[in-house]
C-alpha cells in the first residue's frame, strides 16, 4: 500500500446463533482505490460490507475510517457523513425517484437549489432524467437499485460501499457501472462485494471470503 | 314497534329542523374529540416510536404498562382526572372541574395510549431497512423518526382516527368532568344517556343516528387509510 488507508478492519469478530461466525484479521483499503468483496453465498460478504459500512456494530474489534477508530462506541455524524454503504436489497422511501436521490443531501443540509442542480445532475449522470418524477413503487428492481446506487453516489462520500450493486442490473447498466466506479478511482474509495470473480477485473485489490474467513487475493 | 317508529320519525324531524339542543351536543362531541385526540397524538406518537425502536432500561414494563392503560375503562379515567380537578385535588384551584377543558384532558387521557399502542405496533411492522438507509444516509435522530413515520403515514393516520373514535363514543369521562351542562358541556353520548332516562326517546334516537354516522365514517377511515393489504 502507497497511500493512507481510508479504512481499515482490526480484528473484527462478530458470531450469529445459528453458527456462522466472521473472523477477520487486519486489512486495509487506501483512500481512492477500489477494493472487491469475492466469495460464494453465505461466505459473509454482507456481514462484514455492513460492518464496514457502519450499519451493524462488530462483537470484537473495531474498523478506522480516515484514521479514526469506530466502534466500540456510537457512530458520530461526521463519520457516519463521510461514507455510505448501499444495501444488497436497496429500500426506497416512499415517494418519488427525485426526492430519493435527495434525501441524503437534505439530511446534510443542503439548502432547495442546490440541493436541486446536484439532484438534477446526478439523475442526467444516471439517465434517470425521465424517471425524476416517478413513484419508485412503479420501479423494476434493477430501475430500483440503480435509483438507490445515485442516492449513494449524489453524496459524494469519501468511501462508497455497495453490497451486490450488479445483481439485477442489466448488461447496459453493470457497463455503466463499472464506468462509474472506475471514474472514482482517486477520489472516492470504493468497495463492493460481487458473486463474479470476472467482475473484479476493474479492481485495485480483491479480497476473497469464504466460510467468514477473508483472505488478500490480489 | 310503533313506539319505535314513531320515535325514529321524531328523531328525522328534529335532525331536519335544526333543533338546537341536537346539534349544539353533536358540536361540543365533534371538538371536544378533535382536541383531545390532537393532544393524545402529540403525546402518543413520540411514546409509541420511543416504545418500539428505543433501547432503554424499563422499555419491557413501559410495553406492559401500555398495554394495561388500553383496558381502563372511561369511567375509570374519568375518575382519577376528577380526582385531580375537583375542589380539594391538586388542581382545585384552576376551576376546570365541569368544563369543556376538563372533557379534552380525560379524553386525552384516555386516547393516548390508543395512539402510542397503534404507533407502536406500525412501526414494529416496518422494514428495518427504512431506518438503517435513513441512519446511513446521514439522517440525525429527528430525521429518522420523520422518515419512517412518513413511510407509516396511512397507519399513523389510522391509529389517530382510532383514538379519534374511541373518544367520541366515550360516555363515563364526557359526564363526570364535563357534567353534562346544556350548551357548554352535554355532548352526544351524555345527552343519550339523560334524554332516554327522562323518556324523551326521540331526541336520544336522533343523536344516537349522529353517533352512529359518525363512528361508521371514521371506521370506514380507518379502513380505508390502511390500505387494501393491510385491511386484509
Amino acid at each position: 500500500m502507497t497511500g493512507a488507508p481510508a479504512l481499515a478492519a482490526r480484528g473484527i469478530r462478530r458470531s450469529f446463533p445459528e453458527g456462522f461466525s466472521l473472523r477477520v484479521e487486519d486489512f486495509a483499503v487506501e483512500a481512492g482505490s477500489i477494493c472487491g468483496f469475492t466469495g460464494p453465498n453465505g461466505a459473509g460478504k454482507t456481514v462484514l460490507l455492513e460492518i464496514l459500512g457502519l450499519v451493524e456494530p462488530p462483537d470484537e474489534g473495531g474498523i478506522e475510517l480516515l484514521g479514526r477508530r469506530i466502534f466500540p462506541g456510537p457512530v458520530s455524524r461526521e463519520e457516519r457523513t463521510a461514507l455510505t454503504f448501499v444495501m444488497q436489497r436497496p429500500y426506497l422511501f416512499r415517494g418519488t425517484v427525485a426526492w430519493n436521490v435527495g434525501y441524503g443531501l437534505a439530511a446534510r443540509g443542503l439548502a432547495g437549489p442546490e440541493r436541486k442542480r446536484r439532484v438534477d445532475a446526478c439523475l442526467e449522470r444516471f439517465g434517470l432524467g425521465d424517471l425524476a418524477g416517478a413513484d419508485v413503487r412503479r420501479l423494476s428492481g434493477g430501475e430500483a437499485r440503480w435509483v438507490a446506487i445515485a442516492r449513494g453516489c449524489v453524496l459524494e462520500p469519501a468511501v462508497l460501499i455497495l453490497d451486490e450493486p450488479d445483481a439485477h442490473l442489466d448488461e447496459p447498466h453493470v457497463e455503466a457501472l463499472d464506468g462509474l466506479i472506475r471514474g472514482m478511482r482517486g477520489s472516492t474509495t470504493v468497495l463492493f462485494s460481487t458473486h463474479d470473480p470476472a467482475r473484479t477485473r476493474i479492481c485495485d485489490h480483491v479480497f476473497a471470503l469464504d466460510q467468514g474467513a477473508v483472505q488478500q487475493a490480489r | 314497534m310503533d313506539f319505535l317508529a314513531e320515535g325514529a320519525a321524531q328523531a328525522l324531524r328534529l335532525l331536519a329542523g335544526g333543533n338546537r339542543e341536537v346539534w349544539a351536543a353533536v358540536w361540543i362531541s365533534v371538538w371536544v374529540a378533535f382536541a383531545s385526540t390532537c393532544v393524545a397524538a402529540v403525546v402518543g406518537l413520540p411514546v409509541g416510536y420511543a416504545v418500539s425502536v428505543g433501547r432503554f432500561r424499563g422499555r419491557r414494563a413501559a410495553l406492559v404498562a401500555l398495554n394495561a392503560l388500553l383496558g381502563v375503562p372511561s369511567v375509570g379515567i374519568g375518575l382519577l382526572v376528577y380526582s385531580f380537578l375537583s375542589r380539594r385535588g391538586p388542581f382545585g384551584s384552576w376551576g376546570m372541574l365541569f368544563t369543556p377543558a376538563a372533557m379534552v384532558i380525560g379524553q386525552a387521557v384516555l386516547a393516548a395510549p390508543v395512539v402510542a399502542a397503534l404507533t407502536r405496533a406500525a412501526f414494529a411492522g416496518l422494514d428495518p431497512r427504512a431506518r438503517q438507509t435513513a441512519v446511513s444516509l446521514g439522517a440525525g435522530p429527528v430525521r429518522v423518526a420523520l422518515t419512517a413515520a412518513r413511510e407509516l403515514g396511512p397507519a399513523l393516520t389510522a391509529a389517530v382516527m382510532a383514538a379519534f373514535g374511541r373518544v367520541f363514543g366515550e360516555v363515563g369521562i364526557s359526564l363526570m368532568l364535563g357534567g353534562n351542562i346544556l350548551f357548554y358541556t352535554r355532548n352526544i353520548t351524555t345527552s343519550i344517556a339523560l334524554e332516554t332516562a327522562k323518556g324523551e326517546f326521540a331526541l336520544g334516537l336522533a343523536l344516537g343516528g349522529i353517533l352512529l354516522v359518525i363512528s361508521f365514517a371514521v371506521s370506514l377511515a380507518v379502513h380505508v387509510m390502511r390500505g387494501p393489504e393491510e385491511s386484509r
